[in-house]
């Protein structure tokens, strides 16, 4: 066993493997931001699952609607029609948000915190508007059916006991939501910070 | 920050074949190569910030990478154990299909270098780099004289298994 004569074998096999797997600066960087990348993706494709859960619970609602037959039914679908378009558009610009930070330009940490900021308020944003959107929905339907009932708005006690459930509502909406997100991002949420604070 | 991360990625395409090293001596596919390398940049990126220029840009780069591989190798290896026979073929056979002309010894030399446990294959590979027992200890955080003892373990473990090729 010659272990000078590995060492020269050593030598050249390491320097013919080297220009075989030499990096450029552009693949340097896109290993170091791999990290961040990958739970991107996974925040991406439950963006999208989210997004397709809800259009998907619209259009059930809508055919509901048919179904039962009810006498508003050509309202209430397009009010639903149109929230799902309105939170289907929130959902593509905080996707846009969320991705636009180039990560080559504005650095690493950097960008991941800027990422970190847009999810943090998609989340805010999602627990509050969510909550809210559902008390609208039910006041709106309530208002529906009044004015089918009686042929005008009653601005009467019964009326405003049912108008008041859309406090409760909310709340319960609020903790179903909070539920929801934290399940839906929260460990993706965790996992930036895990990684900004590995990466500085 | 960018200026900072522009520094770190300067210096590691500069030195980017230590890393390669590392690797080939640790890694048994290409795969594993790419995924130790990018393990390795990122333990670099993270301690970059603490290194103060005490010792050697090298030999802290050598420590972190080392340290890196030695880690990712035995946490590896505890699951892949039973596969080590047929690692010590791909080894054979990926500097057999090196355009090189290595002979049948250098090829089961390598082989058997890769049988060797996580610590014994950094040594060997600064040996290889031609590092004196000095630095090799500085390296890895042990005496000169300890990387001598392991040294000469090393050579003996080595004759040892090329008897069996």
């Amino acid at each position: 066993m010659e272990l000078e004569e590995l060492k020269k074998a050593w030598k050249e096999t390491t320097s013919e493997k080297q220009v075989k797997l030499a990096y450029d600066r552009s693949d340097l960087h896109h290993l170091l931001e791999t990290k961040v990348r990958d739970t991107l993706k996974s925040v991406n494709r439950n963006m999208l699952s989210d997004a397709l859960v809800m259009v998907g619970t619209v259009i059930m609602f809508i055919a509901l609607v048919f179904i039962i037959d009810l006498k508003a039914s050509l309202s209430i679908s397009v009010t639903l029609a149109v929230a799902a378009l309105v939170l289907l558009l929130h959902y593509r610009v905080k996707y846009i948000l969320l991705n636009k930070p180039n990560l080559a330009i504005n650095g690493i940490s950097m960008g991941l915190r800027k990422i970190i900021k847009g999810l943090r308020i998609y989340i805010t944003t999602y627990k509050i508007v969510l909550p809210l959107f559902a008390a609208a929905l039910y006041i709106m339907a309530l208002i529906n059916i009044d004015i089918y009932s009686h042929g005008s708005l009653q601005w009467n006690l019964p009326f405003l006991t049912k108008a008041a459930l859309s406090i409760p509502l909310s709340i319960l909406m609020y903790y179903l939501t909070r539920q929801l997100v934290n399940r839906l991002y929260g460990k993706h949420l965790k996992r930036l910070e895990e990684v900004s604070g590995e990466l500085g | 920050m960018k200026s900072k991360e522009e520094a770190f990625l300067a210096l590691i395409d500069e030195h980017q074949n230590l890393i390669h090293k590392v690797c080939s001596i640790y890694a048994h596919s290409d795969d594993d190569h790419k995924d130790l390398f990018q393990e390795i940049l990122l333990q670099l990126w993270k301690a970059y910030p603490s290194f103060k220029g005490q010792s050697k840009l090298t030999t802290w780069m050598y420590r972190v990478a080392l340290y890196t591989a030695i880690t990712s190798f035995k946490k590896k290896k505890r699951a892949e154990d039973y596969q080590l026979e047929e690692q010590a073929q791909q080894v054979i056979a990926s500097y057999e299909s090196t355009e090189l002309e290595t002979n049948d010894e250098i090829r089961h030399l390598y082989a058997s270098i890769d049988r060797l446990n996580a610590s014994e294959k950094a040594v060997i590979m600064l040996f290889l780099e031609e590092y004196p027992y000095k630095e090799i200890g500085e390296i890895l955080g042990i005496t000169e004289n300890n990387v001598g003892v392991k040294m000469s373990r090393i050579k003996h473990k080595l004759k040892g298994m090329l008897k069996t090729y």
